[in-house]
């Protein structure tokens, strides 16, 4: 027993230091941690520990980077604008803590659908398995359509149009390796876009310490949790697809609500991925293949991630608000443009790493796509058409 | 909702989280069981540990006997999914496993599913002086053969290896390994006539090793 426990702060830490560097995914860790507990002959209950730990706490703590510095992953991606505003309107913090409740009650509403989940889970899978092109026209269909005048709706259609176009030309393989192509992709659609419309003001503004009420819209937590929770089976219908579908569920439109709804979909996402290794036998996320790999997920190991999970998401919580604290009062005392190029040099640099020089192109072309929305004026939601269409023409 | 409300609920969630993975370990770690129990725990799922008596090939799987402190054993097929994912071991080697008992062929076995349910403790030949403290064990011994019995049945052999003493090595089959130089032996310790020998339990208890 105190070996798992060992082993689930030894996730934590190492989510934590994966969340706070930006760029840096557990993904990238998984293989060597994969490859050490093998060598170490490592009870495989403490391997499964350490990794569900470091997944859930990951996701957690990457909203510090996301919020602060405008660097998001995949997950992330959506809550970068509507985050990075609070952090210029001086409410930083708030925002992390709207995105760490987002995940904590995120998870909790997880668990409360979870008999559900178990009972008709498989069957809403074979179901939908066979509709999941089907299912992204929808969603892309309905994310152009709320943009309010027919000038707008050309635009959404257009950065979709040309994200999906870099999708398909970048996540093929032939460039780089689809899973490294994401880091130039996201980077550049959702993240260094943002960073370099703020590069237009000399400093960020003094952070607020004061003690903000979290106010929460149960009808966001709840149809958030529902929705995030069935979605995730679904292969290729990520964070940013549930968010939208969950979103219109709710009418909901404040960036309060929606950042709370994208980080509980966004958990939710990886949480249920453990869940469906029993349910479906599939791996929908990098953590849950390691898991996949370690053992054979039955009943008994579903509960011991569910604690895991639980552990890790409450000790996540309380390291979010200390690191979220000291971020927002350290961060805006920085040169903010001096910051924002080392920020740019680090993302280069790690875009260089993982994908070799055929990454830059991919990341400038990222940019441009990315800076377009705020130009004219969309939501940059549309840019989620770089993993969208790609999987609709897959599917066809 | 405020921020110490929020602290208060990430600590509930941590305090339940440590309940359940409590729970949950307690069930999900297999029942440690005695190697003359395991057919009695058919369809179980249980953890043994012995040390490695024989060690048999057939293709890409290995088959290992696991021996227990009182002569009790039971059979580990590692099949090649999971004998990949293991290093080197030897007979002599500690081994523990978790997996499925259950018996084939009325032998008591117990089944591994992943290479991550096997752990494997190398052991260090043992000198020949010390050969004493190993009566009824398994243990390696190696060293230069220095003479070559072939019994008078002529199915098996008695070598004697130096190495800082002499030692006797009885093989009840005719190894196909070239006997020259340097070998290793590991098998079992008997007294026979009053002596002290290793007996081979298995062709791959008897190999060559590089000066």
């Amino acid at each position: 027993m105190l070996d798992l426990l060992i082993y689930c702060l030894l996730g934590i830490a190492c989510g934590t230091f994966c969340g706070l560097l930006p760029g840096v995914h557990p993904n990238n860790m998984v293989p060597v941690a994969i490859g050490l507990m093998t060598a170490l002959s490592l009870d495989p209950l403490c391997a499964v520990a350490f990794i569900v730990a470091m997944g859930i706490s990951n996701i957690f703590i990457s909203y510090i980077p996301s919020t602060f510095l405008g660097v998001p992953d995949e997950g992330t991606a959506l809550s970068v604008l509507p985050a990075h505003r609070m952090v210029r309107e001086g409410r930083g913090f708030q925002a992390v803590k709207l995105s760490t409740t987002g995940c904590l009650l995120g998870l909790m509403a997880g668990l409360a659908f979870l008999p559900l989940f178990l009972l008709f889970g498989k069957e809403f899978y074979g179901v939908l398995k066979n509709y999941v092109g089907l299912i992204l026209i929808v969603i892309a269909a309905l994310m152009i359509l709320t943009e309010h005048s027919l000038s707008k709706k050309g635009w959404a259609l257009l950065v979709f149009f040309l994200s999906g176009l870099l999708g398909l030309v970048s996540l093929s393989g032939r460039l780089c390796s689809g899973d490294a192509a994401l880091i130039p992709i996201f980077t550049g659609l959702f993240g260094l876009s943002t960073l370099l419309i703020g590069l237009q003001s000399s400093k960020l503004p003094p952070q607020q310490d004061k003690n903000e009420e979290i106010k929460l819209n149960p009808k966001v937590l709840g149809v958030g949790g529902f929705i995030g929770a069935f979605m995730g089976m679904l292969p290729a219908v990520g964070p940013a697809q549930t968010t939208v579908v969950a979103q219109l569920a709710t009418q909901s439109s404040t960036p309060e609500d929606f950042l709370v709804c994208v980080s509980e979909v966004n958990l939710l996402k990886v949480f249920y991925s453990f869940i469906l290794l029993y349910l479906i036998g599939r791996a929908r996320t990098g953590v849950a293949a390691a898991v996949q790999q370690l053992v054979e997920v039955d009943m008994i190991t579903v509960f011991l991630m569910i604690g895991v999970s639980l552990f890790a998401a409450g000790i996540a919580t309380l390291l979010v608000l200390r690191l979220g604290k000291s971020a927002s009062s350290f961060i805006p005392r920085l040169p903010y443009k001096l910051f924002l190029t080392l920020i740019t040099c680090w993302v280069v640099g790690l875009t260089v790493w993982f994908c070799g020089l055929v990454g830059l192109p991919i990341l400038a072309t990222a940019t441009a796509i990315g800076l377009l929305p705020p130009k004219v004026g969309v939501k940059r939601v549309h840019c989620m058409g770089v993993l969208m269409l790609p999987v609709i023409l897959g599917q066809f | 909702m405020k921020e110490k409300t929020l602290v208060w609920l990430a600590a509930a969630c941590s305090v339940v989280g440590v309940i359940v993975l409590c729970l949950s370990s307690v069930a999900a770690r297999p029942k440690q069981v005695e190697l003359n129990s395991v057919s009695q725990e058919a369809g179980k799922m249980v953890e043994v540990y012995g040390t490695i008596g024989e060690v048999r090939f057939s293709g890409e799987h290995v088959f290992v006997k696991l021996y227990g402190e009182d002569e009790n054993w039971v059979e580990v097929p590692l099949f090649s999914r999971v004998r990949s994912g293991l290093g080197e071991f030897e007979v002599g080697d500690k081994m523990r496993v978790r997996g499925k008992a259950g018996t084939y062929k009325n032998k008591p076995q117990v089944v591994p599913s992943t290479a991550s349910d096997v752990r494997i403790y190398r052991t260090s030949p043992v000198s020949p002086e010390f050969l004493d403290r190993y009566l009824g064990r398994f243990v390696k011994v190696q060293g230069k053969v220095r003479k070559v019995h072939q019994t008078a049945s002529g199915k098996s052999l008695l070598l004697e290896l130096e190495n800082s003493g002499m030692v006797k090595v009885f093989v009840p089959f005719i190894p196909q390994a070239t006997l020259e130089g340097a070998v290793r032996a590991c098998g079992l310790v008997k007294e026979y006539k009053g002596e002290l020998e290793i007996v081979v339990t298995c062709e791959a208890g008897l190999k060559p090793i590089n000066a």
